[in-house]
């Protein structure tokens, strides 16, 4: 088994195991009435769109290591 | 005795209409009584943003400077994107997003320096233009499911791609958590060229990433969140004009496999803290079958002031090995042989800053103005400085 298909089976695992986690659901823990802070914009802006494809750009022209943030990891641009 | 006949009926009405009127109350309450139907359409968000990319360095896979190499990385790129995202009615979002680069390139226009003038990316240093067009629909397709598909086309000079993608999103635990699975595709159709710039026909590439997510709320204050990414790139993966110095001093064409399979794991946590500030973790790993293992950590630091302004910072550290065919001078015999700088063993840092003001308007929404800088710096010496302004109004 290749090095690569190693570490594919383990995050494979983990992801098994946390999807496991919530759905027994043992994870409800904040009740709605108590998540202001996550409708506030200092945490909801935390993902802007174009902010992140300008910075994803950056990086990921100039390594070698894109991916694992939902989005595509090369391709797209003949800077890539 | 009328009057208390009637009372008496009146009091049986009531006791006998109670349930009905409380079946009724139960439905007159939902929401769109109590907040009215949802307007057939509303703007959420409408926002420009601009970004200059100043970049300097040397790479031995560029052909601007001496032969045995390093040669210019030197590039420019005014970056102008558009964001339209249309909510129609309680179960539809539409967005539409529109990037725009103008780029001049040292190291591609440098291609007609010991040949004949090329056919392809003729105009690199004088202006080349990329454009793309990315629309996304989004569907609720019930209380706690989204589809969201998405279509897009890039084209730059004697490149042009086709962008598709669909995602699957599901709350859980009473929105405590959040899944998310998503497959995204793209087909690259371009020149392929010589070393020497002219053109041998066409050539295509695919790139296939497959993303699974999941966050969870730990406490009212804090998020963490897991996301795994696949990719599988088939074909043409080099750009067909870097080169690569011999051990002889002349220069042959990049040669990189056709196949490439790369995984990433990120694990993150966002956390409200009581200041008025909100502060982000990333760690990330990579590795593929090309042999790059990296490593990144990220983390951003948001304060609010005066209740309109919020002062942002954020730092990055990067490191990689190199991919397996990595050289600086090559021997003939190689089968497979690159020399671009991006592809070789480098540690890389970034270090911004931004300034955000929001201004609520009577009837227009948020106006908001934010501006930014970043550095980055790598190991080999290429820097990048890069300014960005962006404008809008979040409804």
């Amino acid at each position: 088994m290749s090095r690569v298909a190693v570490v594919l089976a383990r995050a494979l695992l983990l992801l098994a195991g946390l999807g496991l986690g919530v759905a027994l659901g043992g994870c409800a823990v904040v009740p709605q009435n108590r998540r202001a802070h996550f409708a506030d914009p200092l945490l909801r802006d935390s993902d802007d769109a174009l902010d992140g494809h300008r910075k994803r750009k950056l990086y990921t022209t100039r390594e070698a290591a894109a991916g694992g943030d939902g989005k595509r990891a090369g391709g797209g641009c003949s800077c890539q | 005795m009328a009057a208390a006949a009637s009372s008496r009926l009146l009091a049986i009405a009531l006791v006998l209409g109670t349930p009905c009127v409380s079946f009724a109350r139960d439905d007159a309450f939902d929401d769109k009584a109590v907040l009215g139907a949802p307007p057939a359409a509303s703007v959420e968000l409408v926002q420009t943003r601009i970004t200059a990319y100043d970049q300097t360095g040397y790479g031995y896979q560029s052909q601007a400077g001496p032969k045995a190499g390093p040669g210019s990385e030197t590039l420019h790129v005014l970056q102008a994107q558009g964001e339209f995202v249309m909510k129609q009615g309680d179960d539809l979002t539409h967005r539409v997003w529109v990037p725009v680069d103008l780029v001049t390139s040292a190291s591609a226009d440098a291609i007609d320096r010991y040949y004949a003038k090329p056919d392809v990316v003729s105009r690199a240093s004088a202006q080349n233009l990329a454009a793309e067009v990315d629309y996304q629909l989004g569907v609720r397709a019930g209380a706690e499911t989204t589809w969201t598909a998405g279509a897009g086309m890039h084209y730059e000079e004697n490149f042009l791609s086709w962008l598709y993608s669909l995602e699957y999103q599901r709350s859980l635990a009473d929105d405590n958590a959040t899944f998310s699975l998503s497959a995204q595709q793209a087909l690259d159709w371009f020149d392929s060229f010589y070393l020497g710039g002219q053109r041998e026909g066409r050539t295509s590439r695919s790139t296939t990433s497959f993303n699974v997510g999941l966050s969870q709320l730990l406490s009212p204050s804090t998020l963490v969140a897991f996301a795994y990414g696949f990719t599988l790139q088939r074909g043409e993966l080099s750009n067909t004009w870097n080169s690569v110095p011999t051990v002889t001093g002349e220069r042959v064409s990049e040669e990189l496999p056709h196949v490439r399979d790369r995984h990433a794991a990120s694990v993150s946590l966002l956390q409200w803290l009581p200041w008025q500030a909100a502060l982000e973790l990333r760690y990330r790993f990579y590795r593929d079958d090309w042999e790059v293992t990296a490593h990144s950590v990220d983390a951003r630091l948001r304060q609010r002031l005066f209740g309109r302004l919020t002062l942002g910072a954020s730092y990055r550290h990067h490191t990689q090995t190199g991919v397996f065919c990595f050289t600086t001078q090559t021997l003939l015999v190689s089968s497979y042989r690159t020399a671009d700088s991006d592809l070789g063993p480098l540690d890389s840092d970034s270090l911004g800053g931004s300034a955000e003001v929001t201004l609520p308007t009577r009837r227009h929404g948020t106006l908001f103005l934010t501006f930014g800088y970043d550095t980055y710096f790598r190991t080999d010496d290429l820097r990048v400085s890069v300014a960005t302004w962006a404008s809008g109004l979040r409804f």
